[in-house]
């Protein structure tokens, strides 16, 4: 496994588990030190330092987020869209969608997912998804021997077309 | 650039003709966009706010359109062209005096399409049609939202569709809004009786100069409230079916007027008329109010030499900026009324009621 920061190996694993989710690092020695997280002489783990460079990186955020949450990716905290109604950044849907969930569906009078217009780079990115999903599960099926599922999934990745735009 | 010029035009939205102007006035349809990885305008630095202008901008400017877009910087506008702009509805009251820092506005010169930059959100697209006009309305800016979007990434997620500054615009970020003029129904007292139908489909009504403004002259604004959980053809339908309705009940008040008080309604017609010729202060509320009873005048065909166009024209130049732009110099308080009474009664001194 390679190092998160560098590509040098890593020798260094952390996982912590933070409201129910689990975070994992991998990190190679030197940019553990680099990032503070072993202080000399090693003796224990900068919690406070790990979690920050963690939850920076993390495109989700803890969950379920509380009343006290703050967007890693602005500085909004939650506390501030309470008062303002405006949200300080897209991020923001994520760190804070727990609180927001109840909002939408009473502001918006369902809880339904977005059932609009997609973005055109979105929709060929939604396609490769399905498709390396597809994929996945052609290959365990060739590897099973059940061919006939395998026959099905390849006809359903023909189906999907090329990841251009027709 | 200079836009003195637009006073003597007519925006698109009030050339007064298209499918049933008789009742609906104008088809506007908006979308909030923002971009991808960058904060939402409020919580901008002037720094990331000028940067997103430039974005934009320059997207913009290589669209290939039919009728090309000119980009206006609304920070360094003077206080009357941002009001006039308002007037015309080619930018909001926010992006005129409520938001700072860099912000701009692109328009055609048809002013059926409006690019606001850094409003509440970094774009608010909006597409404007005379008369009630879903379809042209929204394959207009769902097709330059494509245009845009193939050279700007949106903020969007495949949850909550469009990502906006309020929660209240989130998924498709489209409001439409059909404007209606609703004299019969107001004379029949039957407004609110028409309107309790809408909350319970979701549609919101508001004034001319939408939110927080007052109904005046029985023009009214309905939209759209839900953009999440709906695509946006469902959303339009359900608008499309419900203005229908309210357009069938304002004809049939109309015909009933007519047939129950003719000579009542021909004299209010009549005195609104005498009024706007003759008065020598007209402040902008009377001005709405009598024009509205004019307009209604026209479409009964109880006014033989004044079409809708005129009408329409007087009233967006009879608002603060317009006037005070067709006059040359700031106006305030009694000589605004007085030289709006002096305008009124020029333009309208050679129609006569019947």
């Amino acid at each position: 496994m390679k190092c998160q920061l560098c590509s040098n190996p890593a020798t260094m694993h952390i996982t912590r588990t933070i409201n129910k989710q689990t975070l994992e690092m991998h990190l190679c020695e030197e940019c553990a030190r680099e990032q503070n997280l072993l202080p000399d002489p090693p003796q224990e783990l900068n919690i406070p330092a790990l979690l920050h460079l963690v939850l920076g990186q993390m495109p989700a955020p803890t969950k379920p987020a509380t009343g006290d949450a703050v967007c890693p990716a602005c500085g909004t905290p939650y506390a501030h869209f309470r008062a303002k109604g405006r949200l300080g950044c897209p991020h923001d849907y994520e760190v804070f969608r727990s609180l927001l969930e109840p909002l939408l569906e009473k502001v918006h009078d369902s809880s339904g997912r977005h059932a609009g217009k997609v973005p055109r780079r979105h929709r060929s990115r939604m396609r490769s998804a399905h498709r390396a999903e597809l994929e996945a599960k052609l290959k365990s099926a060739v590897a099973a021997e059940e061919y006939e599922e395998a026959a099905r999934l390849r006809d359903s990745i023909r189906a999907l077309g090329t990841d251009h735009e027709p | 650039m200079n836009l003195n010029p637009l006073t003597s035009r007519l925006g698109e939205w009030l050339r007064g003709n298209g499918p049933e102007s008789d009742v609906v006035v104008s088809t506007r349809i908006r979308l909030a966009r923002n971009l991808a990885g960058a904060p939402f305008t409020t919580r901008a630095s002037p720094h990331q706010k000028a940067e997103t202008e430039v974005r934009v901008r320059e997207a913009i400017a290589t669209l290939e359109l039919p009728n090309p877009l000119s980009y206006l910087s609304v920070a360094s506008l003077p206080a009357i062209d941002r009001q006039f702009l308002v007037e015309r509805q080619l930018i909001s009251r926010e992006l005129a005096g409520v938001l700072d820092g860099p912000r701009g506005v692109a328009f055609d010169d048809r002013e059926a399409i409006s690019l606001m930059v850094n409003e509440e959100d970094q774009l608010r697209l909006q597409s404007m049609r005379s008369g009630f006009d879903l379809d042209a309305a929204w394959d207009a800016i769902d097709q330059i939202d494509d245009l845009i979007e193939a050279k700007i990434e949106y903020a969007f997620s495949e949850d909550f569709g469009y990502l906006t500054a309020c929660p209240t615009n989130v998924g498709t970020g489209m409001r439409a809004s059909v404007m209606l003029h609703l004299p019969a129904l107001g004379l029949a007292k039957q407004i609110d009786k028409a309107f309790k139908a809408l909350q319970k489909i979701n549609l919101v009504v508001r004034g001319l100069y939408g939110e927080g403004s007052r109904a005046l002259g029985d023009f009214f604004q309905i939209s759209n409230q839900i953009t999440l959980g709906k695509s946006e053809v469902a959303s339009l339908n359900d608008i499309r079916s419900v203005i229908q309705e309210i357009i069938k009940y304002e004809r049939m008040a109309r015909s009933t007027l007519m047939r129950e008080a003719r000579q009542n309604v021909h004299d209010k017609v009549a005195r609104a008329l005498g009024t706007l010729q003759s008065a020598t202060m007209m402040t902008s509320e009377e001005t709405m109010e009598l024009l509205s009873a004019v307009r209604l005048g026209v479409h009964l065909k109880l006014i033989g030499d004044l079409n809708p166009q005129t009408v329409n024209e007087l009233f967006i130049h009879t608002q603060p900026a317009h006037l005070q732009k067709l006059v040359g110099e700031p106006l305030d308080g009694e000589a605004r009324n007085a030289a709006r009474a002096r305008y009124l009664r020029t333009r309208l001194r050679a129609a006569g009621a019947e």
